[in-house]
C-alpha cells in the first residue's frame, strides 16, 4: 500500500480506534471495580452484563418495548422541534410576543425535572406522560437556541438581499435556512439524546408498560442488577443512534452546501 | 441610463442635520467617486440612494436594479461562493447551466476560479472582495455602488483588483458611484471626483478627469495636479 493511501486512511481509522479504546477502557475499569468489590449480586461484571444484554433480543416483548420507547422519544422530540421552531420564527417577527414568552420558557427551563414528571403523572395516562415530560424538557432549550439563531442572522445580509431584490422565499431558503442550519443541527444533536434519556426516566416513574423504562424498574424491583445494567446499555445505544442520525444529517447538509 | 440627481437631500437629527438641502449629480455611464473623511456621511448618502433609509428631498434617476459592493463582504458564510453568486442570478436566468457558465467566466476573469466550492470563511479577504465584485457585475444592474471596497488591502493586491474591476466595467459601462477616502483610488478610477465634507455636508470640490483610465499613472503630471488640489481641499 502506498504512503499516500496510508495517509488518507489514517484519519478514518483513528476515528474508529479512539472510540474503541474508550470503550475498552470503560469496560476495563468496570471489570476491575467489580472484581475489587467482589459482590456480583450488587456489582455485576461486564462479562455477565454483556451476556444478558446479548440475550435480551430473544426475550418476549424486547423489540416491542424498544420500539415503543423510541416512538415516544421521537414523538416528544418532533413535537418539541416543530413547536420550538414555529414559535421562534413567529416571535422573531413580533418582538412583543418573544418578551411575553420569555418568562414562560424560563420557568420551564428552571422547573426541576422530577417535579415536572410527578405533575404529569397526575394529569396524563402512563403512556402519554413521558411524551409530555420529554417535550417540557426539550422545548425550552430548542426554542431559545432557534430564536437566538434566527435573530442572530447578520442584518447586513438582509440589507444585501433588499438591494439585490432577492424575493422573500429565496431569502428564506438561500440565506436564513443556511445561516441557522448549523445551530439547529447542533442543538438537535444534544437535545435528541436528552429527550431519549428524559422519556425513559419518565417511563420508569410512570411505570409505562411495554417500554425500556418499565423493564428497568422491573429489573430493579427484582434486584436483577445485571439485567438493569443490560437495559441501561440498551437505552444508551438507542440514544446514541438517535444522536448519530442527527450528526449524519448534518454531514449530508454540509456536503450539499 | 439617466443621470442621478440628488435635490435638497436632508437627513439627520432635526436640531443637527447630517445633510441639509444637499444637492449632487451622478453622471450616467461614468465612475463617480465621492471622497470624504471617515464618518462624514458617505455611507448615509449611499443608503439614501439605494432606498435603505427614509429622507427628505428628492433623488431621481435611480435605476430599479442596483449592485452594491459593501465595505465588509456580506457573503453568506454558510453556503459556498458559487451559491452566493447563484442567488443573485436566479431572477434573471432560470437555466442553471447558463448561470454556472456566467459565474465560472466571471470568477476566471477575477483570477479566483478555484474558490467556487469553498465557503466564504475559507477564503482570504482579498478573494472575498473579488467575490463581491463578481456578484456586483453578475447582477444585471444599471447602477453599481461601491463603498470603500479596497479598504485594508495591500498595495499590490489593490492595484490588481482595480485593474480587474476596470476590465469588467469596460464591458458594460454601467453607472458607478464609488465612495472612498483613498485619493489614489479616486485618481486611478474616477471620471468625476467630488469631495464632501462639513456639517451639514456640502460638496466642496468636483472635477472631471478626462484621461483614459488604462493610461493613468500616479506619477503623471496630469494626475498629480488633481492630487494636489484634492489633498489641499481635504486638509
Amino acid at each position: 500500500m502506498s504512503k499516500k493511501k496510508l495517509k488518507s486512511l489514517k484519519k478514518p481509522l483513528l476515528n474508529v480506534i479512539y472510540p474503541c479504546i474508550a470503550v475498552a477502557l470503560m469496560l476495563a475499569i468496570w471489570a476491575i471495580f467489580a472484581a475489587v468489590k467482589n459482590k456480583p449480586f450488587l456489582y455485576p461484571s461486564p462479562a455477565e452484563t454483556l451476556k444478558i444484554f446479548f440475550s435480551l433480543g430473544a426475550e418476549d416483548g424486547f423489540f416491542k418495548a424498544v420500539f415503543s420507547s423510541i416512538g415516544r422519544s421521537l414523538l416528544s422530540f418532533l413535537i418539541s422541534f416543530i413547536c420550538a421552531f414555529t414559535l421562534a420564527v413567529v416571535n422573531s417577527l413580533f418582538e412583543p410576543l418573544h418578551k411575553i414568552f420569555t418568562p414562560v420558557v424560563s420557568v420551564l427551563r428552571s422547573a426541576p425535572t422530577m417535579a415536572v414528571i410527578l405533575l404529569c403523572m397526575l394529569w396524563l395516562d402512563y403512556s402519554s406522560a413521558p411524551v409530555l415530560i420529554g417535550f417540557l424538557v426539550a422545548f425550552p432549550i430548542m426554542y431559545q437556541s432557534f430564536y437566538t439563531a434566527i435573530t442572530g442572522v447578520d442584518k447586513g445580509l438582509t440589507e444585501m438581499a433588499e438591494i439585490y431584490k432577492i424575493p422573500v422565499y429565496r431569502r428564506i431558503t438561500g440565506i436564513y435556512i443556511p445561516c441557522i442550519a448549523g445551530a439547529v443541527f447542533d442543538v438537535s444533536q444534544s437535545t435528541v439524546s436528552l429527550t431519549f434519556k428524559v422519556v425513559i426516566a419518565a417511563e420508569v416513574l410512570c411505570y409505562t408498560k411495554n417500554s425500556v423504562g418499565f423493564n428497568m424498574i422491573k429489573a430493579n424491583l427484582g434486584a436483577e442488577i445485571a439485567l438493569l445494567a443490560a437495559w441501561t446499555i440498551v437505552a444508551v445505544i438507542i440514544s446514541f443512534i438517535a444522536e448519530l442520525f442527527v450528526i449524519l444529517l448534518k454531514k449530508a447538509w454540509e456536503a450539499a452546501r | 441610463m439617466n443621470d442621478i440627481v440628488i435635490d435638497n437631500f436632508t437627513f439627520g437629527y432635526p436640531d443637527k442635520p447630517l445633510f441639509k438641502n444637499f444637492s449632487f449629480d451622478v453622471k450616467a455611464g461614468k465612475i463617480n467617486v465621492i471622497l470624504g473623511a471617515s464618518g462624514v456621511g458617505k455611507t448615509t448618502l449611499l443608503n439614501a440612494i439605494t432606498g435603505l433609509i427614509n429622507y427628505k428631498g428628492k433623488i431621481s434617476g435611480v435605476p430599479d436594479k442596483i449592485s452594491y459592493i459593501f465595505q465588509n463582504d456580506r457573503l453568506i458564510d454558510a453556503v459556498s461562493v458559487y451559491k452566493n453568486l447563484d442567488l443573485v442570478l436566479k431572477n434573471d436566468y432560470k437555466d442553471k447551466k447558463t448561470r454556472r457558465k456566467l459565474i465560472d467566466e466571471t470568477l476566471e476573469t477575477l483570477e479566483i476560479s478555484d474558490v467556487g466550492k469553498r465557503l466564504p470563511t475559507e477564503i482570504s479577504g482579498g478573494q472575498a472582495q473579488r467575490v463581491q465584485i463578481a456578484r456586483a457585475f453578475l447582477y444585471s444592474s444599471d447602477l453599481m455602488i461601491i463603498d470603500e471596497p479596497f479598504k485594508g488591502l495591500d498595495v499590490a493586491l489593490k492595484t490588481r483588483l482595480i485593474n480587474k474591476f476596470l476590465d469588467l466595467w469596460k464591458i458594460d459601462g454601467r453607472t458607478i458611484i464609488m465612495v472612498t477616502h483613498d485619493v489614489y483610488e479616486a485618481l486611478l478610477m474616477g471620471d468625476y471626483v467630488s469631495i464632501i465634507s462639513g456639517n451639514p455636508v456640502e460638496c466642496v470640490y468636483k472635477t472631471e478627469i478626462a484621461q483614459d483610465k488604462s493610461s493613468r499613472r500616479l506619477t503623471d503630471p496630469y494626475l498629480t495636479k488633481f492630487r494636489d488640489e484634492i489633498i489641499e481641499k481635504i486638509i
